[in-house]
């Protein structure tokens, strides 16, 4: 039986070298995976995704499991170290209008094993305006005058593409959890 | 002053703020609105859901080898040294800082983009040797009631070894805009103005020489009456 991934953490934390290896293993594909996707620099995201777990082993203790999965919580500290890597040298190295399809294009790779599949088809079924604006702000946290100006639309039709956006795939997720 | 945003204005910026891209004012206000409201909460948890399932979305992909020996040596937690020693992330950050500040200072910015990493450094070098300086180094600057998940910095303080050195706060995500009162403290616990930050549009910045050595530098602190405090942390 493999310890769960709140085990690990606090094991890791604790100074338990074996329970550190075992969470770099389990969480490295993905921590390195969403770096790669915002900075777009194999090198760079390297940089990012070991200073990600130095953070995660340093804040350990701030981990709340009420608040989120010990997944999604490495993998916001990762997003934030990444966009304050673009933010710093102010230049956003792939498309961010495209992150989308890199998102939706994966079908039957080890990421859909996690069950992503939901949140997958989620997203293609939105009209595919919505859904760029929402992976632009998840992924690059772009604000909405930010995307509004890359794409060229008014501030206000942006914001409405976020929040029918996220209404629409929270809606999606909520009939297929029944 | 304006009224408090309700649960209506809230609500058409909880997707944003649940995807982390609220910032300035506007984060501030929400924050404010759900300390006190429990029905926002709850519907910023489902927004929050979205939020999280669509970061486990990217796409996995396995690092170099040995990756896994580089970070546990970073956290102490191997005696192996690490394979490949890399660049460490602040060495990134201050290379990025180094772009910023150059192109900050007009020295050709379109040059500095195409450099490669040997001449960077030369020039980099250069750029210190100017001012007889040591090093550059850049610190986040964060909200002191921050919380890790939902982090991003509200700007950088960089700050330069050399004769003389000196600070530059640049703020690019303030909580709310109006004046900050800017100090430094030192290790020792001494503190030191270094002016005033006035920020519009959520961004300010501000430069000033200090006389205590960078190594010294134990916090730079960011202050607005009834906004939570922003500091850059050095020790």
């Amino acid at each position: 039986v493999s310890a769960s991934d709140e085990a690990l953490l606090a094991a890791m934390s604790a100074g338990d070298t074996d329970a550190a290896a075992v969470f770099v293993r389990r969480f490295q594909a993905r921590i390195y995976g969403l770096a790669l996707t915002i900075v777009g620099v194999a090198e760079t995201a390297e940089d990012v995704a070991q200073e990600a777990f130095v953070r995660i082993w340093r804040h350990a203790d701030d981990y709340d499991p009420r608040r989120a999965q010990v997944a999604s919580w490495v993998l916001t500290i990762t997003r934030n170290l990444a966009i304050d890597v673009v933010r710093v040298r102010r230049e956003v190295p792939t498309m961010p209008e495209t992150v989308v399809d890199v998102l939706t294009a994966a079908e039957s790779d080890t990421a859909d094993i996690d069950g992503n599949t939901q949140i997958r088809s989620a997203l293609r079924e939105l009209p595919r305006d919505q859904a760029v604006a929402v992976a632009m702000a998840a992924y690059y946290g772009f604000t909405a005058r930010e995307i509004a100006e890359r794409l060229s639309i008014p501030l206000g039709t942006a914001k409405t593409r976020i929040r029918l956006g996220m209404s629409g795939l929270r809606q999606r997720l909520e009939v297929t959890d029944e | 002053m304006s009224e408090p945003a309700g649960c209506a204005e809230v609500r058409d910026l909880l997707p944003e703020f649940a995807l982390g891209s609220l910032t300035g004012h506007d984060r501030a206000e929400v924050l404010r609105h759900l300390m006190r409201c429990p029905s926002c909460r709850r519907e910023l948890d489902g927004l929050s859901r979205v939020a999280d399932e669509l970061l486990l979305m990217a796409p996995q992909q396995e690092p170099s080898a040995g990756f896994e020996a580089a970070v546990l040596g970073r956290i102490g937690l191997s005696d192996a040294r690490p394979q490949k020693p890399r660049a460490r992330f602040g060495k990134m950050l201050l290379r990025a800082a180094a772009l910023v500040l150059v192109a900050a200072l007009g020295a050709g910015a379109v040059w500095w983009h195409t450099a490669g990493d040997r001449g960077l450094a030369r020039h980099y070098k250069q750029t210190l040797s100017v001012a007889d300086g040591r090093y550059l180094t850049a610190v986040p600057i964060v909200a002191s009631d921050r919380d890790t998940a939902s982090y991003s910095a509200a700007g950088y303080v960089f700050a330069y070894q050399g004769n003389p050195s000196w600070l530059m706060v640049t703020i690019s995500a303030a909580p709310a805009d109006g004046r900050y009162n800017v100090t430094m403290v030192a290790v020792d616990g001494e503190s030191f103005t270094i002016g005033a930050c006035q920020a519009t549009a959520s961004s300010c910045a501000i430069g000033n020489t200090v006389n205590v050595p960078v190594s010294e530098i134990q916090a730079v602190r960011l202050t607005q009456p009834g906004v939570p405090t922003l500091i850059a942390q050095f020790h």
